[in-house]
Protein backbone atom coordinates (compact mmCIF):
# COMPACT_ATOMS: atom_id res chain seq x y z
CA UNK A 1 0.00 0.00 0.00
CA UNK A 2 2.50 2.43 0.98
CA UNK A 3 4.89 1.28 -2.41
CA UNK A 4 1.35 1.96 -3.74
CA UNK A 5 1.16 6.01 -2.39
CA UNK A 6 5.09 5.94 -3.02
CA UNK A 7 4.82 4.97 -6.88
CA UNK A 8 1.75 7.21 -6.83
CA UNK A 9 4.15 9.93 -5.57
CA UNK A 10 6.47 9.56 -8.36
CA UNK A 11 4.27 9.78 -11.43
CA UNK A 12 3.13 13.26 -9.51
CA UNK A 13 6.11 14.36 -9.56
CA UNK A 14 7.29 13.40 -12.48
CA UNK A 15 4.24 14.58 -14.81
CA UNK A 16 4.72 18.16 -12.92
CA UNK A 17 8.54 18.14 -13.77
CA UNK A 18 8.05 17.28 -17.56
CA UNK A 19 4.90 19.37 -17.81
CA UNK A 20 5.34 22.47 -16.38
CA UNK A 21 8.45 25.11 -16.52
CA UNK A 22 9.60 24.86 -13.05
CA UNK A 23 8.58 21.74 -10.43
CA UNK A 24 6.18 22.64 -7.66
CA UNK A 25 7.90 22.05 -4.25
CA UNK A 26 6.66 23.07 -1.45
CA UNK A 27 9.56 23.36 1.30
CA UNK A 28 7.50 23.98 3.63
CA UNK A 29 4.87 21.44 3.25
CA UNK A 30 7.34 19.14 3.09
CA UNK A 31 9.07 19.67 6.01
CA UNK A 32 4.79 19.39 7.99
CA UNK A 33 4.51 16.03 6.50
CA UNK A 34 8.30 14.45 7.08
CA UNK A 35 9.15 15.72 10.17
CA UNK A 36 11.59 12.75 11.13
CA UNK A 37 13.94 13.01 7.70
CA UNK A 38 13.80 16.92 8.18
CA UNK A 39 14.93 16.75 11.56
CA UNK A 40 17.74 13.96 10.99
CA UNK A 41 19.25 16.93 7.96
CA UNK A 42 18.97 19.77 10.49
CA UNK A 43 21.06 17.40 13.11
CA UNK A 44 23.62 16.37 10.45
CA UNK A 45 23.71 20.02 8.85
CA UNK A 46 24.00 21.61 12.78
CA UNK A 47 27.31 19.36 13.17
CA UNK A 48 28.95 20.36 9.89
CA UNK A 49 31.01 17.22 10.08
CA UNK A 50 32.36 16.77 6.96
CA UNK A 51 33.57 13.36 7.72
CA UNK A 52 29.89 12.07 8.78
CA UNK A 53 28.25 13.77 5.55
CA UNK A 54 28.25 10.11 3.83
CA UNK A 55 25.39 9.55 6.49
CA UNK A 56 23.18 12.29 4.95
CA UNK A 57 23.79 10.45 2.13
CA UNK A 58 22.39 7.09 3.51
CA UNK A 59 19.69 8.26 4.85
CA UNK A 60 18.64 10.19 1.76
CA UNK A 61 19.21 6.81 -0.47
CA UNK A 62 17.65 5.15 2.76
CA UNK A 63 14.27 6.40 2.23
CA UNK A 64 12.03 6.08 -1.19
CA UNK A 65 10.38 9.92 0.10
CA UNK A 66 13.81 11.20 0.92
CA UNK A 67 15.45 10.12 -2.80
CA UNK A 68 12.31 11.87 -4.27
CA UNK A 69 12.48 14.85 -1.99
CA UNK A 70 16.53 15.30 -3.13
CA UNK A 71 15.62 14.54 -6.91
CA UNK A 72 13.07 17.37 -6.60
CA UNK A 73 15.42 19.63 -4.86
CA UNK A 74 18.15 19.31 -7.63
CA UNK A 75 15.69 19.99 -10.45
CA UNK A 76 14.35 23.02 -8.56
CA UNK A 77 18.00 24.45 -8.09
CA UNK A 78 18.84 23.80 -11.75
CA UNK A 79 15.90 25.47 -13.36
CA UNK A 80 15.96 28.46 -10.48
CA UNK A 81 19.62 28.77 -12.24
CA UNK A 82 18.68 28.61 -15.82
CA UNK A 83 15.94 30.72 -15.63
CA UNK A 84 17.63 33.76 -13.47
CA UNK A 85 20.84 33.73 -15.80
CA UNK A 86 20.86 36.92 -17.82
CA UNK A 87 20.14 36.78 -21.72
CA UNK A 88 23.41 37.49 -22.51
CA UNK A 89 25.14 34.73 -20.12
CA UNK A 90 22.29 31.74 -21.76
CA UNK A 91 23.42 30.28 -24.64
CA UNK A 92 21.94 32.30 -27.63
CA UNK A 93 20.34 29.82 -30.57
CA UNK A 94 22.05 30.48 -33.82
CA UNK A 95 19.65 32.62 -35.34
CA UNK A 96 20.68 31.74 -39.16
CA UNK A 97 20.46 28.09 -38.63
CA UNK A 98 17.92 27.75 -35.90
CA UNK A 99 15.31 30.54 -36.29
CA UNK A 100 15.47 31.88 -39.40
CA UNK A 101 13.24 30.48 -42.45
CA UNK A 102 14.89 30.25 -46.23
CA UNK A 103 12.84 33.15 -47.36
CA UNK A 104 13.32 34.92 -43.92
CA UNK A 105 17.66 33.93 -44.81
CA UNK A 106 17.64 35.07 -48.42
CA UNK A 107 16.29 38.75 -48.00
CA UNK A 108 18.24 41.78 -49.24
CA UNK A 109 18.59 43.53 -45.45
CA UNK A 110 19.54 39.44 -43.54
CA UNK A 111 22.36 39.57 -46.47
CA UNK A 112 23.20 42.55 -45.76
CA UNK A 113 24.06 41.41 -42.23
CA UNK A 114 25.55 38.37 -43.01
CA UNK A 115 27.85 40.38 -45.65
CA UNK A 116 29.14 43.23 -42.43
CA UNK A 117 29.52 39.82 -40.50
CA UNK A 118 32.10 37.81 -42.56
CA UNK A 119 32.11 39.62 -46.10
CA UNK A 120 30.63 37.62 -49.29
CA UNK A 121 31.90 34.61 -48.10
CA UNK A 122 29.18 34.67 -45.24
CA UNK A 123 26.64 36.00 -47.97
CA UNK A 124 27.68 32.63 -49.87
CA UNK A 125 26.93 30.68 -46.73
CA UNK A 126 23.83 31.84 -46.06
CA UNK A 127 22.45 31.37 -49.26
CA UNK A 128 23.45 27.45 -49.12
CA UNK A 129 22.12 27.66 -45.67
CA UNK A 130 18.37 28.66 -47.39
CA UNK A 131 18.71 26.66 -50.19
CA UNK A 132 19.69 23.27 -48.16
CA UNK A 133 16.38 22.25 -47.15
CA UNK A 134 15.69 21.83 -50.89
CA UNK A 135 16.78 19.04 -50.89
CA UNK A 136 17.85 16.02 -53.08
CA UNK A 137 15.79 16.36 -56.10
CA UNK A 138 14.01 13.50 -57.54
CA UNK A 139 15.87 10.94 -58.84
CA UNK A 140 13.51 9.57 -61.41
CA UNK A 141 9.57 10.63 -61.72
CA UNK A 142 7.76 7.69 -62.32
CA UNK A 143 4.05 7.84 -64.08
CA UNK A 144 2.49 5.86 -61.00
CA UNK A 145 4.04 8.78 -58.59
CA UNK A 146 2.67 11.22 -60.87
CA UNK A 147 -0.84 9.93 -60.92
CA UNK A 148 -0.70 9.40 -57.50
CA UNK A 149 0.07 13.12 -56.97
CA UNK A 150 -2.93 14.30 -58.93
CA UNK A 151 -5.51 11.50 -57.54
CA UNK A 152 -4.14 13.14 -53.77
CA UNK A 153 -2.79 9.48 -52.76
CA UNK A 154 1.00 11.02 -53.17
CA UNK A 155 3.54 11.49 -50.86
CA UNK A 156 6.48 13.68 -51.44
CA UNK A 157 8.85 12.27 -49.29
CA UNK A 158 8.66 9.55 -51.52
CA UNK A 159 10.05 11.07 -54.25
CA UNK A 160 13.32 12.02 -52.86
CA UNK A 161 16.01 9.88 -53.24
CA UNK A 162 17.10 8.60 -49.94
CA UNK B 1 -17.96 37.48 -105.53
CA UNK B 2 -14.54 36.39 -106.50
CA UNK B 3 -12.88 39.23 -104.89
CA UNK B 4 -14.67 38.70 -102.03
CA UNK B 5 -13.31 34.71 -101.80
CA UNK B 6 -9.69 36.16 -102.50
CA UNK B 7 -9.76 38.55 -100.13
CA UNK B 8 -11.21 35.86 -97.37
CA UNK B 9 -8.27 33.35 -98.69
CA UNK B 10 -5.78 36.27 -98.21
CA UNK B 11 -6.56 37.16 -94.87
CA UNK B 12 -6.67 33.39 -93.26
CA UNK B 13 -3.12 32.65 -94.95
CA UNK B 14 -1.89 36.04 -93.26
CA UNK B 15 -3.63 34.62 -90.38
CA UNK B 16 -1.96 31.88 -89.84
CA UNK B 17 1.42 33.46 -91.19
CA UNK B 18 0.59 35.61 -87.82
CA UNK B 19 0.10 32.53 -85.63
CA UNK B 20 3.15 30.26 -87.36
CA UNK B 21 5.44 33.21 -86.81
CA UNK B 22 4.32 34.29 -83.03
CA UNK B 23 4.32 30.74 -81.94
CA UNK B 24 7.77 30.09 -83.17
CA UNK B 25 9.16 33.37 -81.35
CA UNK B 26 7.63 32.12 -78.45
CA UNK B 27 8.88 28.94 -78.13
CA UNK B 28 12.67 30.50 -79.16
CA UNK B 29 15.69 29.65 -77.96
CA UNK B 30 17.21 31.61 -75.79
CA UNK B 31 14.89 33.22 -74.26
CA UNK B 32 14.57 37.37 -74.18
CA UNK B 33 15.44 37.26 -70.70
CA UNK B 34 18.96 36.40 -69.73
CA UNK B 35 18.01 35.43 -65.93
CA UNK B 36 15.74 32.66 -67.02
CA UNK B 37 19.16 30.96 -68.40
CA UNK B 38 21.02 31.84 -65.08
CA UNK B 39 18.41 30.51 -62.94
CA UNK B 40 18.45 27.62 -64.45
CA UNK B 41 22.42 26.70 -64.92
CA UNK B 42 22.47 28.40 -61.12
CA UNK B 43 20.15 25.33 -59.56
CA UNK B 44 21.36 22.82 -61.54
CA UNK B 45 25.18 23.27 -60.98
CA UNK B 46 26.56 21.58 -58.51
CA UNK B 47 30.44 21.93 -57.98
CA UNK B 48 32.08 18.30 -57.73
CA UNK B 49 32.69 17.34 -53.93
CA UNK B 50 36.16 16.25 -55.15
CA UNK B 51 37.34 18.66 -56.60
CA UNK B 52 37.96 21.20 -53.80
CA UNK B 53 39.70 24.30 -55.07
CA UNK B 54 41.13 22.17 -58.51
CA UNK B 55 39.08 25.14 -60.56
CA UNK B 56 40.40 28.00 -59.04
CA UNK B 57 43.85 26.98 -58.98
CA UNK B 58 43.49 25.80 -62.70
CA UNK B 59 42.21 28.88 -63.96
CA UNK B 60 45.29 30.82 -62.28
CA UNK B 61 47.54 28.60 -63.58
CA UNK B 62 48.67 27.22 -60.36
CA UNK B 63 47.70 23.53 -61.50
CA UNK B 64 47.51 21.47 -64.95
CA UNK B 65 44.52 20.17 -66.20
CA UNK B 66 43.84 16.77 -64.64
CA UNK B 67 40.92 13.95 -65.41
CA UNK B 68 38.70 15.62 -62.53
CA UNK B 69 39.06 19.09 -64.43
CA UNK B 70 38.16 17.70 -67.75
CA UNK B 71 35.45 15.61 -66.47
CA UNK B 72 33.88 18.42 -64.52
CA UNK B 73 34.08 20.29 -67.75
CA UNK B 74 32.74 17.86 -69.74
CA UNK B 75 29.88 16.78 -67.35
CA UNK B 76 28.90 20.52 -67.02
CA UNK B 77 29.17 21.53 -70.45
CA UNK B 78 25.53 21.77 -71.01
CA UNK B 79 25.68 24.44 -68.18
CA UNK B 80 28.69 26.42 -69.56
CA UNK B 81 26.44 26.79 -72.79
CA UNK B 82 23.54 28.09 -70.62
CA UNK B 83 25.28 31.02 -69.28
CA UNK B 84 27.38 32.17 -72.33
CA UNK B 85 24.16 32.06 -74.11
CA UNK B 86 22.96 34.13 -71.49
CA UNK B 87 25.36 36.55 -71.47
CA UNK B 88 24.45 36.91 -75.18
CA UNK B 89 21.44 38.31 -74.07
CA UNK B 90 20.64 41.92 -73.77
CA UNK B 91 17.69 41.75 -71.16
CA UNK B 92 17.76 40.65 -68.04
CA UNK B 93 15.24 40.75 -65.81
CA UNK B 94 15.46 38.64 -62.51
CA UNK B 95 12.37 39.06 -61.42
CA UNK B 96 13.08 41.03 -58.10
CA UNK B 97 9.52 42.52 -56.29
CA UNK B 98 11.20 45.58 -54.82
CA UNK B 99 8.05 47.13 -53.55
CA UNK B 100 9.06 44.54 -50.46
CA UNK B 101 12.02 47.32 -49.76
CA UNK B 102 15.04 45.48 -48.01
CA UNK B 103 12.90 42.69 -47.94
CA UNK B 104 13.32 41.80 -51.54
CA UNK B 105 14.04 38.34 -51.93
CA UNK B 106 17.73 37.88 -53.36
CA UNK B 107 18.26 35.36 -56.47
CA UNK B 108 20.92 32.40 -55.50
CA UNK B 109 23.97 34.39 -56.27
CA UNK B 110 25.82 32.01 -53.89
CA UNK B 111 26.23 29.90 -56.72
CA UNK B 112 27.66 32.96 -59.09
CA UNK B 113 31.26 32.57 -58.12
CA UNK B 114 31.14 28.56 -58.47
CA UNK B 115 29.69 29.80 -62.20
CA UNK B 116 32.44 31.78 -62.67
CA UNK B 117 35.08 29.46 -61.57
CA UNK B 118 33.91 27.13 -64.60
CA UNK B 119 33.82 29.40 -67.35
CA UNK B 120 37.08 30.53 -66.20
CA UNK B 121 38.63 27.18 -66.29
CA UNK B 122 36.99 26.51 -69.50
CA UNK B 123 38.79 29.56 -70.68
CA UNK B 124 41.93 28.44 -69.42
CA UNK B 125 41.81 25.22 -71.74
CA UNK B 126 41.08 27.35 -74.52
CA UNK B 127 44.07 29.35 -73.59
CA UNK B 128 45.91 25.55 -73.21
CA UNK B 129 45.56 25.19 -76.79
CA UNK B 130 47.18 28.30 -78.28
CA UNK B 131 43.68 29.74 -78.62
CA UNK B 132 43.55 33.06 -76.76
CA UNK B 133 40.89 34.61 -78.73
CA UNK B 134 38.11 32.34 -77.10
CA UNK B 135 39.51 32.43 -73.97
CA UNK B 136 39.28 36.14 -74.06
CA UNK B 137 35.72 35.80 -75.37
CA UNK B 138 34.77 33.99 -72.41
CA UNK B 139 36.05 36.35 -69.87
CA UNK B 140 33.91 38.70 -72.24
CA UNK B 141 31.40 36.89 -71.27
CA UNK B 142 31.89 36.71 -67.70
CA UNK B 143 32.17 40.26 -67.68
CA UNK B 144 28.48 40.70 -69.24
CA UNK B 145 27.39 37.75 -66.56
CA UNK B 146 28.37 40.22 -64.29
CA UNK B 147 26.51 43.06 -65.15
CA UNK B 148 23.56 40.38 -65.47
CA UNK B 149 23.58 39.92 -61.80
CA UNK B 150 24.02 44.24 -61.03
CA UNK B 151 20.26 44.19 -60.02
CA UNK B 152 19.47 46.99 -57.44
CA UNK B 153 20.22 45.36 -54.48
CA UNK B 154 23.73 46.02 -52.77
CA UNK B 155 24.77 42.05 -52.33
CA UNK B 156 23.47 41.84 -56.12
CA UNK B 157 26.39 44.30 -56.41
CA UNK B 158 28.94 43.12 -54.11
CA UNK B 159 28.52 39.19 -55.94
CA UNK B 160 29.56 41.39 -59.33
CA UNK B 161 32.21 42.97 -57.96
CA UNK B 162 33.82 39.51 -56.58
CA UNK B 163 33.05 37.89 -60.15
CA UNK B 164 34.81 41.19 -61.79
CA UNK B 165 37.55 41.64 -59.59
CA UNK B 166 38.62 37.48 -60.26
CA UNK B 167 37.90 38.03 -63.74
CA UNK B 168 40.67 40.96 -63.97
CA UNK B 169 42.86 38.39 -62.98
CA UNK B 170 41.82 35.77 -65.34
CA UNK B 171 42.84 38.34 -68.22
CA UNK B 172 45.54 39.66 -66.10
CA UNK B 173 46.87 35.70 -66.57
CA UNK B 174 46.06 35.40 -70.60
CA UNK B 175 47.87 38.69 -71.49
CA UNK B 176 51.27 37.32 -69.30
CA UNK B 177 51.55 34.06 -71.40
CA UNK B 178 49.99 34.99 -75.04
CA UNK B 179 52.23 36.55 -77.60
CA UNK B 180 51.32 40.24 -78.65
CA UNK B 181 48.98 39.94 -81.81
CA UNK B 182 47.92 43.13 -82.18
CA UNK B 183 45.07 41.85 -84.23
CA UNK B 184 43.72 40.36 -80.74
CA UNK B 185 44.64 42.93 -78.58
CA UNK B 186 42.54 45.58 -80.67
CA UNK B 187 39.64 43.46 -80.69
CA UNK B 188 39.85 42.93 -76.88
CA UNK B 189 40.25 46.73 -76.85
CA UNK B 190 36.87 47.00 -78.38
CA UNK B 191 35.05 44.75 -76.55
CA UNK B 192 36.17 46.36 -73.44
CA UNK B 193 35.20 49.90 -74.64
CA UNK B 194 31.76 48.12 -75.71
CA UNK B 195 31.47 47.03 -72.32
CA UNK B 196 31.61 50.46 -70.86
CA UNK B 197 28.61 51.45 -72.37
CA UNK B 198 26.72 49.48 -69.89
CA UNK B 199 29.00 50.69 -67.39
CA UNK B 200 29.54 48.09 -64.23
CA UNK B 201 27.89 50.69 -61.64
CA UNK B 202 27.06 51.64 -58.26
CA UNK B 203 24.31 54.48 -58.98
CA UNK B 204 21.06 51.89 -59.48
CA UNK B 205 22.23 50.59 -55.96
CA UNK B 206 21.99 53.38 -53.97
CA UNK B 207 19.10 55.11 -55.60
CA UNK B 208 17.28 51.48 -54.81
CA UNK B 209 18.85 51.73 -51.00
CA UNK B 210 17.00 55.13 -50.27
CA UNK B 211 14.05 53.91 -51.43
CA UNK B 212 14.43 50.62 -50.08
CA UNK B 213 14.51 52.21 -46.89
CA UNK B 214 11.69 54.53 -47.17
CA UNK B 215 9.63 51.64 -47.96
CA UNK B 216 10.61 49.31 -44.82
CA UNK B 217 10.01 52.45 -42.73
CA UNK B 218 6.82 51.86 -42.40
CA UNK B 219 5.02 50.15 -39.03
CA UNK B 220 3.78 47.11 -40.98
CA UNK B 221 7.24 46.26 -41.80
CA UNK B 222 9.75 48.20 -39.14
CA UNK B 223 10.24 45.24 -36.82
CA UNK B 224 10.65 42.24 -39.45
CA UNK B 225 13.32 44.62 -40.73
CA UNK B 226 15.04 45.11 -37.59
CA UNK B 227 14.82 41.85 -36.73
CA UNK B 228 16.74 40.53 -39.95
CA UNK B 229 18.93 43.33 -40.09
CA UNK B 230 20.55 43.28 -37.48
CA UNK B 231 22.74 41.63 -34.73
CA UNK B 232 21.46 41.17 -31.18
CA UNK B 233 23.10 43.63 -28.96
CA UNK B 234 21.89 47.05 -27.12
CA UNK B 235 22.03 48.72 -30.42
CA UNK B 236 18.79 46.62 -31.26
CA UNK B 237 17.53 46.41 -28.35
CA UNK B 238 17.51 50.13 -28.00
CA UNK B 239 15.81 50.42 -31.62
CA UNK B 240 13.34 47.69 -30.79
CA UNK B 241 12.63 49.76 -27.42
CA UNK B 242 12.03 53.03 -29.89
CA UNK B 243 9.90 51.32 -32.40
CA UNK B 244 7.35 49.89 -29.80
CA UNK B 245 6.31 53.59 -28.76
CA UNK B 246 6.39 55.25 -32.38
CA UNK B 247 4.00 56.89 -33.80
CA UNK B 248 3.29 58.21 -37.36
CA UNK B 249 5.83 61.52 -36.61
CA UNK B 250 8.26 59.42 -35.67
CA UNK B 251 8.59 57.25 -38.97
CA UNK B 252 8.49 60.87 -41.22
CA UNK B 253 10.90 62.45 -39.34
CA UNK B 254 13.20 58.88 -39.57
CA UNK B 255 12.54 58.97 -43.59
CA UNK B 256 13.53 62.76 -43.28
CA UNK B 257 16.69 61.74 -41.68
CA UNK B 258 17.09 58.72 -44.03
CA UNK B 259 16.81 61.32 -47.42
CA UNK B 260 19.34 63.91 -45.53
CA UNK B 261 21.37 60.97 -44.77
CA UNK B 262 21.64 59.22 -48.01
CA UNK B 263 22.02 62.62 -50.43
CA UNK B 264 25.31 62.94 -47.99
CA UNK B 265 26.17 59.38 -48.83
CA UNK B 266 25.65 59.65 -52.84
CA UNK B 267 27.94 63.12 -52.67
CA UNK B 268 30.32 60.93 -51.22
CA UNK B 269 30.48 58.66 -53.57
CA UNK B 270 31.03 61.35 -56.23
CA UNK B 271 34.41 62.73 -54.77
CA UNK B 272 37.66 61.67 -55.66
CA UNK B 273 38.70 58.50 -53.60
CA UNK B 274 40.21 60.56 -49.89
CA UNK B 275 37.72 62.86 -49.73
CA UNK B 276 34.90 60.38 -50.36
CA UNK B 277 36.53 57.84 -48.03
CA UNK B 278 36.47 61.17 -45.64
CA UNK B 279 33.07 62.14 -46.02
CA UNK B 280 31.62 58.36 -45.46
CA UNK B 281 33.55 57.93 -42.26
CA UNK B 282 32.43 61.26 -40.93
CA UNK B 283 28.72 60.09 -41.86
CA UNK B 284 29.30 57.39 -39.66
CA UNK B 285 30.76 59.12 -36.97
CA UNK B 286 28.16 61.42 -36.97
CA UNK B 287 24.97 58.58 -37.38
CA UNK B 288 26.27 57.42 -34.26
CA UNK B 289 26.51 60.18 -31.92
CA UNK B 290 23.07 60.88 -33.49
CA UNK B 291 21.56 57.80 -32.75
CA UNK B 292 22.49 58.21 -28.54
CA UNK B 293 20.65 61.40 -28.75
CA UNK B 294 18.26 61.90 -31.60
CA UNK B 295 15.37 59.26 -32.01
CA UNK B 296 15.09 60.96 -35.70
CA UNK B 297 17.99 58.96 -36.62
CA UNK B 298 16.80 55.32 -35.19
CA UNK B 299 15.84 53.85 -38.26
CA UNK B 300 19.06 55.15 -40.35
CA UNK B 301 21.39 53.26 -38.13
CA UNK B 302 19.05 49.97 -39.03
CA UNK B 303 19.82 50.50 -42.71
CA UNK B 304 22.92 52.09 -43.51
CA UNK B 305 25.11 49.34 -44.52
CA UNK B 306 29.08 49.70 -44.39
CA UNK B 307 29.82 52.33 -46.59
CA UNK B 308 33.69 52.86 -46.45
CA UNK B 309 34.58 49.67 -46.99
CA UNK B 310 31.83 49.14 -50.38
CA UNK B 311 33.12 52.51 -51.50
CA UNK B 312 36.33 50.80 -51.21
CA UNK B 313 35.19 47.76 -53.16
CA UNK B 314 33.94 49.92 -55.98
CA UNK B 315 37.34 52.15 -55.99
CA UNK B 316 39.45 49.02 -55.95
CA UNK B 317 37.41 47.24 -58.74
CA UNK B 318 37.91 50.23 -61.05
CA UNK B 319 41.24 50.94 -60.51
CA UNK B 320 42.13 47.33 -61.09
CA UNK B 321 40.17 47.62 -64.61
CA UNK B 322 42.04 50.45 -65.47
CA UNK B 323 45.36 49.14 -65.24
CA UNK B 324 43.85 46.14 -67.09
CA UNK B 325 42.93 48.82 -69.93
CA UNK B 326 45.99 50.97 -69.57
CA UNK B 327 48.23 47.25 -69.60
CA UNK B 328 46.37 46.51 -73.21
CA UNK B 329 47.84 49.55 -74.47
CA UNK B 330 51.04 49.14 -73.43
CA UNK B 331 51.27 45.53 -74.72
CA UNK B 332 49.76 46.67 -77.98
CA UNK B 333 53.24 49.05 -78.42
CA UNK B 334 54.95 46.17 -77.92
CA UNK B 335 52.96 44.12 -80.13
CA UNK B 336 53.91 47.27 -82.85
CA UNK B 337 57.44 47.84 -81.81
CA UNK B 338 58.74 44.70 -80.40
CA UNK B 339 59.55 46.33 -77.31
CA UNK B 340 57.70 48.00 -73.81
CA UNK B 341 57.97 51.74 -73.79
CA UNK B 342 60.17 53.57 -71.44
CA UNK B 343 57.62 55.20 -70.18
CA UNK B 344 53.99 55.60 -69.21
CA UNK B 345 52.19 56.27 -72.43
CA UNK B 346 49.68 59.45 -71.87
CA UNK B 347 45.92 59.46 -71.53
CA UNK B 348 45.80 56.23 -70.66
CA UNK B 349 43.19 55.33 -67.62
CA UNK B 350 44.67 55.58 -64.07
CA UNK B 351 44.32 54.98 -60.68
CA UNK B 352 40.95 56.16 -58.66
CA UNK B 353 42.87 55.97 -55.34
CA UNK B 354 44.84 58.87 -56.10
CA UNK B 355 43.38 59.93 -59.13
CA UNK B 356 46.89 60.05 -60.52
CA UNK B 357 48.42 57.72 -63.72
CA UNK B 358 49.89 54.27 -62.30
CA UNK B 359 53.12 53.98 -61.39
CA UNK B 360 54.46 52.74 -64.62
CA UNK B 361 57.99 49.78 -64.17
CA UNK B 362 59.49 47.47 -66.51
CA UNK B 363 60.52 44.53 -64.62
CA UNK B 364 62.95 41.59 -65.98
CA UNK B 365 59.76 39.70 -66.87
CA UNK B 366 57.19 42.21 -67.86
CA UNK B 367 56.00 45.64 -66.13
CA UNK B 368 54.15 46.90 -63.31
CA UNK B 369 51.61 49.44 -62.69
CA UNK B 370 51.64 50.38 -59.26
CA UNK B 371 49.03 52.58 -57.28
CA UNK B 372 50.05 56.11 -55.46
CA UNK B 373 47.02 56.29 -52.83
CA UNK B 374 46.04 54.01 -50.45
CA UNK B 375 43.12 51.31 -49.97
CA UNK B 376 42.20 53.23 -46.74
CA UNK B 377 40.10 50.64 -45.39
CA UNK B 378 42.31 47.77 -46.29
CA UNK B 379 45.40 49.80 -45.59
CA UNK B 380 47.10 48.77 -48.63
CA UNK B 381 48.72 50.28 -52.18
CA UNK B 382 47.76 47.90 -54.78
CA UNK B 383 50.44 46.89 -57.77
CA UNK B 384 49.64 45.27 -60.53
CA UNK B 385 52.14 42.92 -62.41
CA UNK B 386 52.38 42.11 -66.09
CA UNK B 387 54.19 39.34 -67.53
CA UNK B 388 55.40 39.58 -71.27
CA UNK B 389 56.22 36.08 -72.82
Amino acid sequence: MNEQRNEKRIDELISRTINTAKPQFDAEKWKQKYPEEYQVLLSRAAKGDSVKQPKILKVILKSPLTKIAAAAVIILGVSIFITHQEPGEQEQPKIAEVTKSPVEMMTAISLERAFRRGGIEAVEEQCKQAYKPIGPRPGSLPIEWILAEFNGNGRSSERTKP
Amino acid sequence: MKTNKSIKTRTVTFAVLVLLVSATSACAYPPDNAAVLYYKAFTLYESPDNIGNMLWDYWKGKIKSNEKIEECLKKNRRIIDMVLDASRIDHCDWGLDYSQGTEVLLPPHHKARDIFALLAAEARTQADRGDYKKALGRCISIYRMARHLNERPIISYLVGIAINGANNQCITHFLSEMPQEAEILTWLRGELTELDKQPFSIEPVLRWKREAGIISMSPEKINDVVQSGLDDGPTKKKILERIRTANQQFFAKNITYWNNYMDGIEAAFDLPYPQGYAKLKKLDEELTKEFNKNTDATLTAVFGPTWQRIYSLSIRLNTHSNALKAAIEIYMIKARTGKLPNALPAGLPGDLFSGKDFKYEKTKDGFTLRCHGKDLDKDETYSYEFKVK
